[in-house]
């Protein structure tokens, strides 16, 4: 039936060419302001994204005992049970748990230094989404993969002055000295440290050294002079990744429903992401108003197009029309008006991407007095401010076409409406 | 002279138009016009009615509640089997669709169509193949003698091709009854008359039941039965010897 009635809707349109242009232009501003303003939250966004961190980060969801919670023995702990649990929630791509070396010191030569060294299984260091600087991305007994930071924390033990020195630790013999706290006899023990590769900055390891788990835990008990009870044993610190960004936030709250606390990189980014999609409806509505007054513009059309016609309607309906052909017709028109207009604003958004983003890549850097407001580094932009995703322009379209249809909804409805006699003797 | 009407009507085993008491009031302010006042009339298939009287006098308002155009205030009316009052309006429309061709004074041709599109129209809301109804829209136009027309828009063609244009359209679902209102209103008399023998041949030779409103006594010739309407009501209702009806046959 519609597509009977479409050569009917598409001659009408073409009577009132200007009028139909300039009501469609309407629908193109609105659409267009839509488009644009949350193609802005979508750029800012995702260069939010970037100054944060890389991009293998942002799944990454870190687990903690929920402490502020209240005072409670019961509390769920990173126990090798709960790890397993981690395991089971959907959207988890990989649960790294980590076990810190209890106590320990730095030696790089002739200078001590501070590190976190961390116990990781081997395996599962391809998920930790580091990158190297040097070296090879691989763990062995008794090896060690250095963080990019640890070099600047040493200092001359000699030294009267409190002095941080830098080390290239990759290069200069590196020891780690364990000592015994508890034991009646206290003893230290020297051990030594091959490190195979130092990773790039930007993630929560930059002041971390990453070795084997078996060697933290095995230098743990010598430390402690315990072993460890599989029953009791708690890691230090617990990293899940989930499978994509879109299901981290998933994850995350069903690790808490689990009774743990989460935070991380991930997690923050989860947080930046609720309120960039406030940003977006907030924005998005400012643009909406934009296409309501757009859909003013399809009703009062679409009443003068009915008025205009009304002898024709009346015809229509002498000559076997039904109330919802009518209908039809009509909100083909108004359909057809809103998707014209949705078609250019999209044509027109995307026109003023390039611009836009042409215009950001040019400006000069930090004194550009129109970016200043932007809350973090312009130079993360990277030329584009505006980012509109093809979802978006299908969605521009889609909303702009039924803005046409539920405007033009009424005069179309009071159309159908029309007793046929009355709509033939208009004059 | 209404008896001899009814009678003869009786004489058919069934009327095409039954019309019992009907009414229709209409509002204008304060003022209630009783435009249609208790009109009762059968009309039996094949015959060519003439309904006349002067401006204001009802003739119109019953065509249009003949012809399921408009609500009667009261009364019954049966076209072609199908009880109007009270219908709902979709019954209506599959009513005008089926039942009733209508030709207006007007004409009420779409200005951007075609005479053929304009021809095809009907066919559209009955959902027929684009195909289909080109090639019935072009018999038709080609039975009246439009074939060289098809292609011209309402206001390249003259009154009287559009009216045939009309007359085809009014054809195209191919109707039991045709109703017109003031056909030739807009013509001159010579066209006009051209008209009235179309009308008339579809009476006579296809068997049309057919109604006109009409003021013109010339008109009126062309009929097989006269109707007078006064304020409302049948003053007169008389079956005549047509105009022309021999030679149309």
């Amino acid at each position: 039936m519609i597509g009977e009635l479409l050569p009917l809707a598409l001659g009408n349109l073409a009577r009132a060419r200007g009028r139909l242009i300039m009501t469609a232009g309407g629908v193109l501003v609105g659409t267009a302001a839509v488009v644009l303003l949350i193609a802005l939250t979508f750029g800012l966004q995702r260069s939010a994204e970037k100054s944060i961190g890389e991009n293998a980060s942002l799944t990454e969801i870190d687990v903690y005992p929920n402490w502020g919670r209240e005072m409670n023995e019961n509390l769920p702990q990173l126990t090798v049970e709960a790890v397993r649990q981690f395991w089971q929630v959907p959207g988890v791509e990989v649960v790294i748990p980590m076990v810190n070396l209890q106590g320990g010191e730095l030696l790089a030569g002739d200078y001590t230094g501070w590190g976190n060294i961390m116990g990781i299984d081997p395996a599962l260091l391809p998920y930790l989404g580091l990158e190297l600087t040097e070296g090879t991305l691989s763990l062995g007994p008794g090896q060690g993969l250095l963080g990019p930071r640890v070099g600047d924390n040493f200092f001359d033990p000699s030294s009267e002055e409190w002095e941080p020195v830098q080390v290239d630790l990759m290069n200069t013999p590196f020891e780690v000295r364990l000592f015994q706290y508890n034991s009646p006899t206290p003893s230290e023990r020297k051990v030594e440290l091959e490190l195979t590769g130092t990773f790039r900055e930007g993630t929560s390891f930059d002041y971390a050294i990453l070795m084997p788990v078996r060697d933290v835990m095995a230098w743990n008990e010598w430390i402690t002079g315990q072993e460890a009870d599989p029953e009791t044993f708690v890691y230090d610190r617990v990293v899940v990744r989930a499978t994509s960004r879109e299901t981290s936030q998933d994850v995350s709250e069903a690790i808490r429903d689990l009774g743990y606390a989460t935070g991380g990189i991930g997690d923050y980014l989860n947080a930046l992401n609720n309120f960039f999609a406030t940003m977006r409806v907030m924005l998005g509505g400012v643009g909406a108003v934009a296409l309501l007054v757009a859909a003013f513009g399809v009703a009062n059309t679409m009443t003068m197009a009915i008025l205009e016609r009304t002898k024709e309607i009346g015809l229509m309906k002498a000559i076997g029309a039904t109330d919802r052909d009518v209908l039809t017709v009509f909100l083909i028109e108004a359909g057809l008006v809103g998707l014209a207009g949705g078609l250019a604003g999209v044509g027109l958004s995307l026109f003023l991407q390039n611009v836009i983003n042409q215009a950001v890549q040019n400006a000069p850097q930090g004194d550009s007095p129109a970016l200043i407001f932007l809350p973090f580094d312009t130079s993360q932009i990277g030329g584009s401010l505006i980012v509109i995703p093809a979802e978006l322009t299908v969605l521009a379209v889609v909303l702009a076409t039924l803005v046409g249809v539920g405007a033009g909804f009424y005069p179309a409805l009071r159309a159908a409406h029309l007793p046929p006699v009355t709509a033939l003797k208009q004059e | 002279m209404s008896e001899r009407a009814a009678n003869n009507s009786h004489n058919n085993h069934r009327d095409m138009i039954i019309a019992q008491s009907v009414s229709k009031v209409f509002h204008l302010g304060d003022q209630v016009v009783h435009a249609l006042d208790g009109v009762s009339l059968r009309i039996p298939p094949g015959q060519f009615v003439a309904i006349m009287g002067p401006s204001g006098s009802g003739k119109s308002t019953l065509l249009y509640l003949l012809g399921g155009l408009d609500h009667a205030s009261g009364g019954e009316i049966l076209v072609g089997g199908a009880r109007l009052d009270g219908m709902a309006s979709d019954g209506l429309a599959r009513f005008r669709r089926e039942t009733v061709g209508f030709i207006f004074q007007a004409f009420h041709l779409v200005p951007t169509m075609t005479a053929l599109e304009n021809v095809a129209l009907p066919g559209v809301f009955a959902a027929m193949p684009r195909d289909v109804r080109e090639r019935r829209a072009l018999a038709l136009l080609n039975a009246l003698g439009m074939a060289p027309r098809i292609d011209h828009k309402p206001p390249q063609l003259s009154g009287g091709q559009q009216q045939r244009v009309a007359i085809a359209r009014a054809l195209f679902n191919n109707p039991p009854v045709i109703m017109a209102d003031e056909p030739t209103g807009a013509l001159d008399s010579r066209t006009g008359q051209t008209v009235m023998q179309m009308l008339r041949a579809l009476c006579t030779r296809q068997g049309k039941t057919v109604v006109v409103v009409t003021h013109d006594l010339g008109v009126a010739q062309y009929a097989d039965r006269m109707i007078q309407l006064m304020d409302g009501r049948i003053v007169e209702d008389k079956l005549v010897a047509p105009k022309e009806k021999t030679d149309a046959a």
